[in-house]
């Protein structure tokens, strides 16, 4: 029952949180200054044309009867459409959702493969080569612009030592049929090794980027924790103890750092879901990072809107499943909300 | 509480300043940060012209005469990145300051009045953070893109922009590093001893806060470069032939993989090093490090 409670408390929450989020992409792409109307048909177009394209985009009409008919077309599905693509933006954004969906999923399970072992081994032995070494790539991670970093590795591994493939999309083979949209598990579904390891290879440059990019701040939270827990009094009194350093750690230390670690790992997916803008230009992915960027070159507002809906709708679904997961695994948050 | 006795009442908090000053003069970051500063300052009147066309051969590598080459401008990119500095820090420091002189204060009210006004801030940043900081500012870059063509208003509102999306982070920052000084003993015994609001939050609240504060700023300087710079990366910020660190890696990048890698290396480079020393720097103020 108290489950319950909880779970629809965090999803009212989440209503008046996105409220503000469409209220706010809404105020930014069609209540700043100038009119919109006059950008659509250009320099040359009369006055005529410029109000008839305005009483037919609504523009004319007050505030509120605006707002409320975009809200309507939310409720509807209708995320408009688009003038360069001339799809609706959902249609668009459906077909490049995967590819971004795949690239966020597999840099997030890097990162923390890399971040949170490297962080547990450094925060166990201090002044020690993993410790530096854990300094040196959380702070070069947090400081590199990611879209430098992704054509740095491009310059080594695709220019100068020609192991990597061409940065040209998800894969330069044949494409699976769609069974989750995961290029690489539909190939292996098909059974089709070939166009496997061509999506894999496309994958690992921008993932790598990613990995590093994301992995800083999860490497920092989980020494962070993970020294504290490691100084905390239950662990002192399992060493007192005599318990093994080894059953110490695996059975009492990392349990208490998975939960603050899972928190930043679920908050680095959010931001992936929406953030893999930068990455996804400088390999040219075609995820809805790149087809926000390419509609934002033709001044076409409906993509960008519905983009970034969608990216704040994810991050915050994201971090709701996490904060309820956290109140069934973690009997403390229950006292404490 | 109007916002300018609050600005009064954080300049008098200066008292504990002084300690954070020593604690910040002593990093070794610190005189990485004052060396850039100073190139920034300084810099520009010792190096070519950035926008001047066939300085030399368009797209020479790294030499004696162009430490860093040139582009296919013939631009020279020392220069160039020289003077992007001055850009760069400009608008990082402005944003920065700008979120925090709104942020802070309205942190700071909303965690000793709490009540609705707190819940309404909080909601209100919570939807705003919501929104992955670049793609907001993306959002609302492109709306005004067509509209805002003079160079100089741009940057004005690239820095009010990247100012903007910064605020949240600061309110719920300072709130949450008000809020157990708020409810501590201490300020209780003031309240006790007929202190009022804003001379609690003088003499009690802001200097234990400052360090925090002080440590985001940092961070935040840091954090407005890297926005700006992936905002022209995207063509959305500085447009060229205008020297910005990310334009001229944007500018660079398809020279990159073909050999050319001098363009977009070294801008990319100044991005880096500026960016970690501002975050060492804010560990060094925080963790004492």
């Amino acid at each position: 029952m108290a489950l319950l409670a909880y779970v629809a408390r965090r999803l009212a929450y989440l209503l008046v949180a996105l409220f503000g989020v469409t209220f706010i992409t809404f105020l930014v792409t069609r209540r700043l200054p100038g009119n919109p109307a006059a950008l659509i048909v250009g320099v040359l177009a009369d006055q005529s044309t410029i109000d008839a394209v305005t009483e037919r985009l609504g523009l004319n009409e007050p505030f509120w009867s605006q707002y409320y008919k975009y809200m309507g077309q939310l409720f509807s599905g209708d995320l408009g459409e688009s003038w360069f693509t001339s799809n609706p933006v959902t249609t668009d954004i459906g077909n490049r959702w995967p590819a971004t969906v795949e690239l966020a999923s597999y840099a997030l399970a890097l990162a923390v493969l890399w971040a949170v072992s490297l962080g547990v081994i450094s925060a166990l032995r201090r002044r020690s080569l993993s410790n530096r070494l854990a300094d040196a790539l959380s702070g070069l991670g947090v400081s590199v612009p990611e879209f430098w970093l992704g054509l740095i590795l491009l310059l080594a591994f695709f220019g100068t030592w020609k192991i990597a493939p061409a940065p040209l999309g998800r894969t330069l083979g044949e494409i699976p049929p769609d069974v989750t949209g995961f290029y690489t598990i539909d190939a292996l579904i098909a059974g089709d090794w070939g166009a496997f390891r061509s999506a894999a290879a496309q994958l690992i440059l921008p993932t790598v980027t990613l990995a590093i990019v994301i992995g800083a701040p999860l490497l920092r939270i989980t020494r962070g924790f993970m020294r504290e827990t490691m100084e905390t009094g239950h662990i002192r009194f399992a060493r007192a103890l005599g318990i093994p350093r080894r059953s110490i750690v695996l059975r009492h230390a990392i349990p208490n750092v998975l939960l603050p670690v899972s928190t930043m790992g679920a908050m680095m997916y959010g931001y992936l879901l929406g953030g893999t803008v930068l990455v996804e230009v400088v390999f040219a992915w075609p995820g809805i990072g790149s087809y926000a960027v390419k509609a934002i070159e033709h001044s076409d507002f409906a993509p960008v809107q519905g983009v970034v809906l969608l990216s704040a709708l994810s991050y915050l679904i994201v971090y709701l499943t996490m904060d309820i997961l956290h109140f069934v695994v973690d009997p403390r948050t229950r006292t404490h909300s | 509480m109007s916002a300018a006795t609050l600005l009064r009442v954080l300049a008098r908090a200066g008292g504990s300043s002084a300690r954070l000053g020593r604690r910040i003069a002593c990093a070794p970051s610190f005189l990485v940060l004052a060396v850039i500063i100073l190139v920034a300052l300084i810099g520009p009147e010792f190096v070519r012209d950035p926008e001047g066309l066939n300085a030399g051969p368009s797209l020479s590598p790294p030499s004696g005469d162009f430490w860093f080459g040139t582009d296919k401008f013939g631009f020279d990119i020392f220069a160039r990145v020289i003077h992007a500095a001055r850009l760069d820090l400009t608008v990082g420091f402005s944003a920065a300051a700008i979120a925090v002189i709104i942020g802070m204060p309205l942190g700071a009210l909303a965690a000793m009045r709490g009540g609705k006004f707190d819940s309404l801030l909080l909601r209100v940043s919570e939807s705003l953070q919501a929104f992955p900081t670049l793609l907001l500012a993306m959002g609302i870059v492109a709306a005004l893109d067509t509209r805002v063509v003079a160079l100089g208003m741009r940057i004005v509102f690239l820095i009010l922009i990247i100012a903007l999306v910064n605020i949240p982070v600061y309110l719920r920052l300072t709130r949450s590093a008000v809020l157990p000084i708020v409810n501590s003993d201490f300020v209780l015994a003031s309240r006790c001893a007929g202190k009022r609001d804003l001379s609690i939050l003088r003499r009690r609240v802001i200097p234990n806060v400052l360090q925090v504060v002080f440590a985001q700023f940092s961070v935040n300087v840091a954090w407005a470069i890297q926005i700006l710079a992936a905002l022209s990366f995207i063509g959305l910020g500085v447009p060229l032939p205008t020297a910005e660190w990310g334009a001229m890696v944007r500018d660079g990048a398809s020279y990159t993989i073909y050999g050319q890698w001098w363009v977009a290396v070294f801008p990319g480079l100044a991005i880096l090093v500026t960016v970690l020393t501002l975050n060492l720097m804010a560990d060094r103020v925080r963790y004492g490090k």
